[in-house]
C-alpha cells in the first residue's frame, strides 16, 4: 500500500514537474534455483523460510523494482526506490526498500535523511541491483552476517582526491525497528537497534580500492514465547549474558578489490559481535575473475565460523532450552562457487552459477536448512539469471 | 616517393582526425586536467577539481563514447555500464544524458562543463583541456 502511495506521489509530481525534474528507472532480476540435496532447503538469507529442496525456487533470486527520483534545484533531490519480492516470511509485498532528501553541496559533500542502506559491504547498497554486481548473490559468508540493512537517519559522505587516489568518507547515524521470523516456530523476533553510529573509508585509485567499515548500536529483541520458555527460567548470570535487552551490537569489515587489465579481484572480511545468543560471527570471501570480452568466468571461496562455543559448558534441565537456541546459532559453512556473467548489451547481463556448500553447523549453515533430522552433508546448487536495467 | 609522402600525410590525418580529446568553453577557468582527475570525474569519484566544480557530459555517439571509456577511462564498456549501474541504482548520481552534436554546442556555453570529442570536430570557441 504504501508503494502504490509513493507511486502515486511520483506520478502526481510528474504531472507538475518541469521536464528532466522526475527521472525514473527499473532494474530487475529473473532466474531460478535448484539445490540437489533433498536433506536440505537452500534458502537466500539466513531467516528465508522458503527455498529449494531438490526442486527449481524461482523466487530466491528475483526481484523487480522501481527508483525514482525528482529533483528540486541543482543540490536537494529525493530519491526512492520500490521493489517487490518475495520475504523473508514468505509474502510478496511490494516495499519501499529506502527513500531519502539528498543534499549534494556540489563540492564533493552530500547530506542525506530518510531511509538509508548500511555501508557494511561494498556491494550492500546495491545488493538488490543484479546487474551492477559479477556473481548472482553476494557471498552470504559476509553478507549474511548482520540481519538488517536499512536505517532511519541520517548520513554524510565526503569525497575528494589526493594525488592520484580518491578517498570517501561515508557516516550513518540512526536507529531501525525490524522483525526476524523464526521458522520453526512460527513466530517472530521484533528488533530494535537504537543509537545506530556507523563510518565507512573507501581509498583507492580506478584500480585498486580499499574499505574498512564499522557500525555501533544497541539492540533489543522481544518474543513472548521464548522469553516465557527459555529466558524466564535462567539464573540472573545467564540470564544478562544471552538475553538479547540494550545489548552492544558490532560490525567490523574490510574489503579489498582489484581490476587490472581484465584481472579481477575481490576479497571481503566481516565480524559481527552481538553480547547476546546472538552469537559473533567472522566470514570471508575471495574472488577471482578474468574479463574475455563479454564473459566474465569467475571462482569464489567463501566461509563463515562462529566465533564462540555454540552450547554451554554445564547443561541442567533450566537451561536445556538455552543450550538449544544457542546450538541452532551455528551457522559455520563454507562454500566453493563457479561461474559466469555475460554481458548481452549495456542493460542486461546473463549469470550462471554452481555452488557446493559445506554445512559445519548442528542445524544446517547459512542458508541451509534441514528439512528432516540433521545430517552433515554437501549440497550442490545451481543458479542462472537474467538480470537487467533501464 | 609523392606516394609514399601522401600515404604517410593521409594516415597520420586519419590518426589525427579520429584522436579523442576533451574540451571546454574557451573562456572555462579549466585549462588543463591530469588522466586521473578525467578518469574520477568520469566514474563520478570527485566532482569538484582545483576548487572548480566540472560537469562532465557524455555523447551519444556510441563508437566515440565506446573509445573515450576504452582509451581515457581505461575500461571496458560493460565494465562501464555496470559501474555506473551501481552508482545510479544506490543513489549516488543521476546518470547524465547523451547529448548529441547540436546539444553539446548548446551545453559547452556554460563554463566548467566538459565533454569528449573528436578531435576534428574541434569548435573556435572551445579549448582542448586534456589529450593522450
Amino acid at each position: 500500500m504504501k508503494f502504490i502511495l509513493i507511486l502515486a506521489l511520483f506520478f502526481a509530481l510528474n504531472l507538475h514537474a518541469e521536464n528532466g525534474k522526475l527521472d525514473t528507472k527499473f532494474f530487475g532480476t529473473l532466474g531460478g534455483v535448484y539445490n540437489d540435496n533433498s536433506d536440505y532447503t537452500f534458502t537466500k538469507g539466513p531467516h528465508s523460510g522458503y527455498g529449494s529442496s531438490k526442486d527449481v525456487n524461482a523466487y530466491i533470486d528475483s526481484i523487480l523494482g522501481l527508483q525514482a527520483t525528482y529533483e528540486f534545484n541543482d543540490n536537494l533531490s529525493f530519491i526512492g526506490q520500490g521493489i517487490i519480492k518475495k520475504d523473508d516470511f514468505g509474502d510478496i509485498n511490494p516495499s519501499i526498500d529506502w527513500g531519502y532528501l539528498k543534499y549534494d553541496s556540489n563540492e564533493n559533500f552530500i547530506f542525506k535523511i530518510g531511509r538509508i542502506k548500511l555501508p557494511y559491504y561494498k556491494n550492500s547498497n546495491n545488493n538488490n541491483i543484479g546487474y551492477s554486481k559479477l556473481m548472482i548473490r553476494e557471498p552470504i559468508e559476509v553478507y549474511g552476517q548482520m540481519p538488517f540493512d536499512t536505517y532511519n537517519g541520517v548520513e554524510f559522505i565526503y569525497s575528494n582526491i589526493i594525488d592520484k587516489y580518491f578517498y570517501t568518507l561515508q557516516g550513518s547515524y540512526g536507529q531501525e525497528k525490524f522483525d526476524i521470523p523464526i521458522q520453526t516456530l512460527n513466530e517472530k523476533f521484533k528488533n530494535e537497534i537504537k543509537d545506530l553510529k556507523a563510518i565507512n573509508f573507501t581509498f583507492g585509485n580506478d584500480v585498486i580500492e580499499a574499505r574498512a567499515s564499522y557500525l555501533h548500536g544497541k539492540i533489543s529483541t522481544e518474543n513472548q514465547f521464548i522469553d516465557d520458555n527459555i529466558f524466564s527460567s535462567l539464573s540472573q548470570n545467564l540470564r544478562n549474558k544471552y538475553e538479547m535487552k540494550d545489548k552492544n551490537a558490532e560490525y567490523f569489515g574490510l574489503g579489498l578489490f582489484i581490476d587490472y587489465n581484465n584481472f579481477i579481484f575481490s576479497s571481503e572480511y566481516g565480524k559481527r559481535k552481538v553480547d547476546s545468543f546472538y552469537l559473533g560471527t567472522s566470514g570471508y570471501y575471495t574472488t577471482f575473475g578474468y574479463r574475455f570480452g563479454s564473459i566474465i568466468p569467475y571462482f569464489t571461496y567463501a566461509k563463515v565460523k562462529m566465533d564462540k562455543n555454540t552450547s554451554l559448558n554445564t547443561v541442567t534441565a533450566d537451561n536445556f532450552m538455552l543450550n538449544e537456541l544457542l546450538k541452532i546459532q551455528n551457522v559455520s559453512q563454507d562454500t566453493k562457487t563457479v561461474g559466469f556473467k555475460y554481458h548481452i548489451n549495456q542493460n542486461m547481463d546473463l549469470k550462471f552459477e554452481y555452488q557446493r556448500i559445506r554445512p559445519k553447523g548442528v542445524n544446517g549453515g547459512f542458508n541451509l536448512n534441514p528439512t528432516g533430522d540433521y545430517e552433515n552433508s554437501n549440497s550442490n546448487i545451481y543458479s542462472f539469471v537474467i538480470d537487467f536495467v533501464f | 616517393m609523392k606516394l609514399i609522402n601522401l600515404l604517410i600525410l593521409f594516415i597520420f590525418t586519419t590518426f589525427a582526425q579520429a584522436q579523442v580529446v576533451l574540451v571546454t568553453n574557451k573562456k572555462s577557468e579549466i585549462n588543463y586536467l591530469s588522466k586521473d582527475a578525467v578518469k574520477y570525474l568520469y566514474l563520478a569519484k570527485v566532482n569538484v577539481i582545483n576548487d572548480i566544480k566540472i560537469n562532465p557530459l557524455l555523447s551519444d555517439d556510441e563508437n566515440l563514447h565506446k573509445r573515450f571509456v576504452n582509451e581515457v577511462i581505461e575500461k571496458d564498456i560493460h565494465q562501464y555500464s555496470s559501474y555506473w549501474a551501481r552508482l545510479v541504482f544506490t543513489g549516488r548520481k543521476a546518470i547524465p544524458r547523451r547529448l548529441n552534436k547540436e546539444e553539446i554546442q548548446g551545453a559547452l556555453k556554460d563554463l566548467n562543463t566538459i565533454i569528449y570529442i573528436e578531435k576534428k570536430n574541434m569548435k573556435n570557441n572551445w579549448k582542448i583541456i586534456y589529450e593522450e
